[in-house]
């Protein structure tokens, strides 16, 4: 394979997966944006995305079509779920004790998932069962196409919900200054938990795209949470432009790093630039939060 | 606080006391193990809950600890106590450096930090097959020993004696550095730094002080559990095991050193709890079990094994609960909880007295 | 219209108010005045339902409104211009209007856009700007934004806590027009201020709070009279009279 076609074989699996990474990060920013909450059990919902979509099509046959929008139904009452037994009984509310109750939900996701699926890991069929597409020696997937087409509509529902929708500016009102947003009338607990039940929504779908031709397994809800950090902080948290962006690059980064310079070493490398972006600039590369903040949508 | 409380050491005493001569061998291995978590568990208190940083990342430190001795003990036939002193020198050093950036970072980020750095040290002993075995791990450490007796003989009771004495000792230093002077202060102040700094206590040092003290009692702790068990793997790095210790402390009531010893036992005891429920046969349980669930006896086994794989479950629901319920902890939580049953008691027999005497 | 009995009302464990009783009558301006931590903000707070009182009624008409949730009071009609504004920072300027009839937008659907030109009426400065980010206005335009934000919301009772903090002159003069415009049009006031002057111009009633307790209270001209608040609130030029 000539140098050219390994890049662009690596670029469409770079953005594939960095696709999913902007899907965990954007379901990470919008909890946090309401709440001043990290969740550190987002990657957990990718994970019961994936399976309860291998339950759909590959157990009950349901084609994916219909699948997918019942699962990420399911997952939006999991999340809902979650918010009003995990975050919202929680008398006071402090940084550890959220970072250790997410922690806890994320354990306890995870050993819900074992219980039901198992310890091995199931299979997803492809979406599109058509032989790949062949350009210069690359080899590219439909499946890769799909995802990337998914994820863009995805990020632009996103944008109209936040820029068009009532329902989605009284979520960022909420996040902006929750005072302001019950004096107008705004049911700030109520919005909380649709924060909750999207971001879940948003880690379905992030589970779904990831798996086809692929496999999940109950143990991936940390590699799923660690890479939606990494790609939240470098574009700056709550940030969702620099999420997209730094999705993109998480993803390229992941994957020409693996390709080009250690496929053994592609997790701790990958890590390392999480590192190296906390210590030099915490605030993302979109520069200063406040800066950051205003760009938000 | 400035007397030595002498109380919990003398409960702690007896219960050793009464399993060193009455506990069965595999109870003391356990213990023992509990022991070593222990260890870890006290530097984390200091860190997570006197020191208010938060951690994910400490099993790392563990493995460096294990990792490191039993590398130079069976390869370079290094001594026990060079493996030791390069174990927590180098999991000090490698504290001390990540520290510095890292400890400047707050609330999420430096959860998200920690836990990165964990990640990363995990999958590097996962991936550098030829020098730490990969998957497969490190066999074949030499047993610790001491005065010449191998502590792990006699199915181990010395080992498990030794480890508690360890834990005993660690506990007297913790506690002297929470009533040192920027131990207090910052308890005082509920680790609100910028006050800490207005009194005059530069918290960033103090900060880098215990992380690299917990960083080297984990990595002492590994050493320790090496030389016992003569084997370690890239588990000893995980992620579950990192949050396990947090947990251990959140549970303990994160301030509070005893509740942090209380939960580690109990937590490292838990899995070997829910593995013993599996050892129940079907035939054992009560006739209105089944006829109540209408299962066969099969069926019911297989429930009974599943049983088994519900800790990580139960860790989870563990920390839910005692987050929203019990956020004093285990200690001071069951304490409150039985001051305000007697309470209520006292109240009732009140009233009865009352309506007796009317 | 508006009747607060014996309104006591904590932090914790921190009592801020002490039984506070205060009327509004419908049409009225009231004033209410008082040093920084009198308690002022805390009784707005009470009465709007963000921080529910602990002793004492509030009533709206005959309507028992006490500790109600914030949703359910602006339903009745009252809105609150907060201190320091609040605005949504990166929200546009329409945005942040329209969020003000949050509280009715399905019922009200058609009729938002007609409210929408009477606030740019009367703001014709936040009609240019209406497609600029709340965080990026003068001080003084947020101002007009916190205000057309409520009114919005349609109220009957609007609350002003300090509208004129740290704005300058010319800019309060414009924006309590416009209230006095608003009070003639039989829009009821209850105004918290700092600038006892500009408060008492407006008003015909006012309570004077201190430390949690009216210590007086009646009509703007006897207060003006009084020696107490003229040393107090009046401030230098009333210096000389007081000596
Ligand atoms: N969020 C709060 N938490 C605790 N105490 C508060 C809080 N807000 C105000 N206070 C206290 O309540 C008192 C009254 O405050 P406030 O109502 O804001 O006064 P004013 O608006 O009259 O200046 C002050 O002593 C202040 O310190
Ligand atoms: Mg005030």
């Amino acid at each position: 394979m000539s140098l050219l076609s390994q890049i662009i074989q690596f670029t469409f699996s770079g953005l594939a997966n960095g696709g999913t990474y902007i899907l965990v990060a954007l379901g990470l920013n919008i909890i946090y944006n309401a709440t001043g909450i990290i969740n550190f059990a987002q990657g957990e919902f990718a994970v019961f995305g994936s399976f309860i979509m291998i339950t759909l099509c590959m157990a009950w046959g349901i084609p994916a079509p219909v699948a997918f929008p019942i699962t990420v139904l399911a997952l939006a009452g999991i999340g809902a779920l979650f918010h009003r037994t995990a975050i919202a009984p929680l008398k006071k509310p402090s940084v550890i004790t959220m970072v250790i109750i997410t922690i806890g939900g994320s354990i306890f996701m995870r050993g819900v998932a074992m219980l039901i699926w198992g310890k091995y890991p199931q299979r997803l069929d492809p979406f599109i069962d058509a032989p790949p597409i062949r350009f210069m020696d690359a080899i590219i997937k439909w499946d890769t196409l799909l995802v990337l087409v998914i994820v863009a509509l995805v990020v632009a529902a996103l944008y109209w919900f936040f820029e068009k929708t009532v329902t989605g500016k009284a979520m960022r009102a909420c996040a902006e200054n929750r005072e302001a947003a019950l004096l107008m009338g705004i049911n700030v607990d109520r919005i909380v938990l649709l924060s909750f039940a999207l971001s879940a929504a948003l880690g379905a779908v992030a589970g779904v795209v990831y798996t086809p031709g692929a496999s999940m397994e109950y143990g991936r809800g940390p590699y799923f949470g660690l890479r939606g950090f990494e790609v939240a902080i470098i574009g700056g948290l709550g940030n969702s432009v620099g999420a997209v962006l730094a999705g993109i690059l998480i993803g390229l980064f992941e994957t020409f790093s693996a390709g080009f310079l250690s496929p053994t070493y592609k997790e701790a490398i990958t890590l390392a630039l999480l590192l190296l972006v906390l210590f030099v600039k915490p605030s993302g590369i979109l520069g200063k939060a406040e800066v950051a903040r205003l760009k938000d949508f | 606080m400035d007397r030595f409380d002498w109380k919990p050491f003398a409960v702690l005493s007896v219960l050793l006391g009464y399993l060193f001569v009455f506990g069965k061998l595999y109870t003391l291995m356990l213990l023992t193990r509990a022991g070593m978590y222990c260890i870890v568990t006290i530097g984390m208190c200091l860190l997570v809950g006197y020191a208010g940083q938060v951690s994910i990342g400490h099993a790392a430190f563990y493995a460096i600890g294990g990792y490191t001795s039993a590398i130079l003990t069976i390869r370079y036939g290094v001594p026990l106590w060079g493996g030791l002193v390069c174990a927590v020198a180098l999991s000090c050093a490698v504290a001390f450096l990540i520290g510095i950036p890292t400890l400047r970072l707050r609330g999420h980020y430096l959860a998200m930090a920690t836990l990165g750095f964990g990640v990363i040290v995990y999958s590097l002993i996962h991936s550098s097959i030829e020098f730490t075995g990969g998957s497969s791990g490190i066999s074949g450490a030499p047993p610790l020993t001491l005065f010449g007796t191998n502590l792990a003989e006699d199915g181990g009771i010395f080992y498990f004696l030794f480890v508690w004495i360890n834990v005993a000792v660690f506990m007297l230093l913790a506690g002297n550095i929470i009533r040192s002077r920027p131990g207090r202060a910052l308890m005082s102040i509920h680790g609100n730094e910028e006050a800490a700094n207005a009194a005059g206590v530069n918290t960033s040092a103090f900060k880098l002080k215990v992380f690299v003290l917990s960083a080297g009692m984990a990595a002492y702790a590994g050493f320790l559990y090496v030389h016992y068990d003569g084997f370690i793997g890239a588990n000893s790095a995980e992620l579950m095991l990192s949050v396990i210790f947090v947990a251990m402390v959140a549970v303990g009531g994160m301030a509070n050193l005893w509740g942090t010893l209380c939960a580690t036992v109990l937590l490292s005891l838990l899995p070997e709890f829910l593995r013993r429920t599996q050892k129940v046969k079907a035939a054992d349980l009560p006739d209105f079990i089944h006829n109540s669930l209408g299962l066969s006896d099969t069926q019911i086994f297989k429930l009974i094994q599943k049983f088994q794989e519900l800790d990580v479950l139960i860790y989870g629901l563990i920390i839910i609960v005692f987050m929203i319920f019990m956020p004093q902890g285990i200690f001071t939580g069951t304490a409150d909880m039985f001051r305000t049953l007697a309470r209520r008691v006292r109240a009732v027999r009140g009233k009865r007295r009352v309506s007796d005497a009317s | 219209m508006l009747k607060v009995q014996s309104l006591s009302t904590n932090y914790g464990n921190l009592r801020v108010l002490h039984g506070v009783s205060l009327h509004v009558s419908e049409g009225e301006a009231v004033a209410l005045i008082g040093a920084n931590g009198a308690g002022k903000s805390t009784l707005m707070k009470s009465i709007t339902g963000l921080l529910p009182p602990r002793k004492g009624t509030i009533q709206l008409f005959d309507e028992n409104i006490t500790a109600m949730a914030p949703a359910r009071v602006i339903r009745r009609g009252i809105a609150l211009v907060p201190e320091g504004r609040k605005l949504f920072a990166t929200l546009t300027v329409q945005d942040n209007l329209m969020l003000g009839a949050y509280h009715r937008y399905a019922a009200d659907r058609a009729q938002l856009d007609t409210d929408l030109e009477r606030i740019y009426e009367i703001f014709p400065r936040l009609k240019e700007r209406r497609a600029q980010l709340a965080g990026t206005l003068s001080g003084g335009e947020q101002q007009m934004v916190a205000v057309g934000r409520a009114l919005m919301a349609r109220p009957r009772l609007l609350l002003l806590d300090e509208p004129s903090m740290g704005l300058a002159p010319t800019i309060i003069e414009e924006i309590f027009a416009v209230l006095g415009d608003l009070q003639k049009q039989g829009l009821t006031l209850l105004l918290v201020e700092q600038n006892v002057r500009l408060a008492f111009a407006m008003a015909r009633r006012a309570y004077v709070l201190e430390t949690g307790r009216v210590a007086l209270q009646g009509p703007v001209d006897e207060l003006m009279a009084n020696k107490e608040v003229k040393r107090a609130y009046l401030g230098k030029g009333y210096k000389e009279v007081w000596e």
